[in-house]
């Protein structure tokens, strides 16, 4: 019964957080700023791990593969794939759930402990719409640039793990990158992207709006969202990728 | 001014604010007192919107703010200026960004110049000068309080509340923004209501006090009143403390 509380209640927090906001301008200014705060910094951790593992996925592909029916430029294919369908998209948005569905979680929740929440009601301001939704299209913007970047890193790692391990010869990799390229993955693994951004901002902003008490439920707050987050993203994993590959 | 009547508010069996009925005049200084528990937080979260009441009706000046939805309140909300226990200053912006904040978001037609020179006289008014630029975690108690006010001023509100202002400051302190409190109010001829439990506060701004006892309002008055209400309940909160016993035995004896 639980359950059904708190998706009535995430369910009447997106209507309140969609309504018309009280000055555009500050919303359109505070969106720039978010995708900074939320994309910009994530930079970082996603170039590292994406081209680790796009190297790791390439050295392993190259090593269960290893079969004289099977074309050498495959491991390049298989990389590319792994790395356009589920990798980028998925793993990356499971990194960001971690990472700024916990800042979200985290920064609303104090705010809501501190009573600033209630001093933007009291101004009459739509508070969950001011302080979630530039979040949220913050990151439904910015998360999708972040996976591209990450799928030329992802695939980039591959090579490099080619060149300086010769676990394959580069030309063969290259190949293989290149094979039967269709650019509906590409499309796939935006739309998940976009998806999976709504997912962990809005998740994390509902922990978040609705903590009650001080700093140690800021910290559940904090916890839940990760968690809760993580789990609708390989749910909707399996839905989206039912829907749109099947 | 502001209407109360019939105020009754509950969590589940609990009735914390019992049919309460009162009258905050404008340009007045009023205060709620009582005891901890007595409903004073909840009294006020219902004046300003955070709480629902289960009934009864809150009028200001002519609007039934109860009978309003949530948007359509707005227009009440604007008029609204709260300080909070916490200050509940923003901790990313800074001083002068805090103050600046409630006329950008609903002054759009006043320019950059005319913001920061309301946020400027805002803050000069409480006595904040060369601060502007730091952050809120950068200020004393004190200050962010005074800064708090400034802000809840910022857009020339009809109606001030103030949750507990003297929480957490030394005496002196709690002496400047009590009177702060009371000089802008006759200023600007706003409805001032405080919320509190300091004795000094009611006897230095008091000017109509409102004395809470388990959800009931049990009396009011005025702050000179107060020392003299017959009250059990009222003496037994007037007279806590050993200076205000000292001040009820020097009366007898003069």
């Amino acid at each position: 019964m639980k359950l059904f509380y708190h998706l009535g209640r995430y369910m009447l927090l997106l209507v309140t957080i969609l309504r018309r906001p009280q000055n555009a301008k500050i919303y359109r200014q505070k969106i720039i700023v978010e995708m900074d705060n939320l994309g910009l910094e994530s930079l970082g951790i996603v170039t590292i791990i994406s081209v680790f593992m796009g190297a790791v996925v390439t050295i392993q592909t190259a090593f269960n593969t290893d079969h004289p029916l099977l074309p050498i430029y495959a491991v390049g294919f298989a990389t590319r794939q792994s790395i356009i369908l589920e990798f980028s998209p998925t793993i990356i948005s499971l990194i960001l759930a971690g990472k700024v569905g916990s800042r979200i979680a985290s920064e609303i929740g104090t705010m809501r402990v501190t009573e600033q929440i209630d001093a933007l009601e009291v101004m009459g301001i739509n508070s969950a719409g001011y302080l979630i939704l530039p979040k949220v299209l913050a990151s439904m913007i910015i998360n999708p640039m972040l996976v591209i970047i990450s799928i030329f890193l992802g695939v980039f790692g591959g090579w490099l793990a080619s060149a300086f391990t010769g676990v394959i010869p580069l030309s063969h990799y290259i190949y293989g990158i290149l094979f039967e390229f269709s650019q509906f993955d590409i499309f796939y693994a935006l739309i998940k992207t976009v998806v999976f951004a709504f997912l962990i901002t809005s998740i994390s902003g509902y922990f978040g709006f609705y903590t009650r008490g001080g700093a140690l439920e800021v910290g559940h707050s904090s916890t839940k969202a990760v968690v809760f987050s993580s789990i609708y993203i390989i749910i909707f994993n399996l839905i989206l990728t039912q829907i749109l590959l099947v | 001014m502001i209407s109360i009547t019939d105020l009754f508010k509950s969590f589940g069996d609990e009735a914390v604010l019992k049919k309460v009925n009162t009258v905050f005049d404008k340009g007045k200084t009023n205060l709620i007192i009582g005891q901890s528990g007595s409903g004073k937080t909840v009294f006020m979260k219902c004046l300003v919107g955070l709480l629902e009441p289960d009934s009864g009706s809150i009028l200001y000046d002519d609007t039934n703010f109860t009978a309003l939805t949530g948007h359509q309140r707005t227009d009440i909300r604007k008029k609204m200026g709260m300080l909070f226990q916490g200050s509940a200053l923003f901790d990313s912006l800074t001083v002068e960004e805090n103050v600046i904040f409630p006329l950008e978001m609903f002054n759009k037609h006043m320019s950059r110049k005319e913001k920061l020179d309301r946020a400027n006289f805002c803050l000069d008014r409480v006595n904040i000068h060369n601060v502007n630029h730091l952050y809120p975690a950068e200020i004393s108690g004190g200050m962010k309080k005074r800064v708090a006010i400034a802000r809840a001023i910022a857009n020339s509100p009809d109606y001030l509340f103030c949750d507990e202002p003297n929480s957490g400051l030394d005496p002196q302190t709690a002496i400047l923004i009590d009177k702060l409190i009371s000089e802008i109010t006759e200023e600007f001829q706003m409805t001032t209501v405080v919320n509190t439990h300091d004795m000094n506060s009611v006897m230095e701004i008091g000017q109509h006090v409102v004395f809470l006892h388990k959800g009931n309002l049990w009396w009011e008055g005025t702050a000179e009143e107060i020392l003299t209400s017959g009250n059990k309940e009222v003496e037994h909160f007037v007279y806590a403390s050993e200076l205000m016993m000292k001040i009820k035995n020097t009366k007898r004896s003069s």
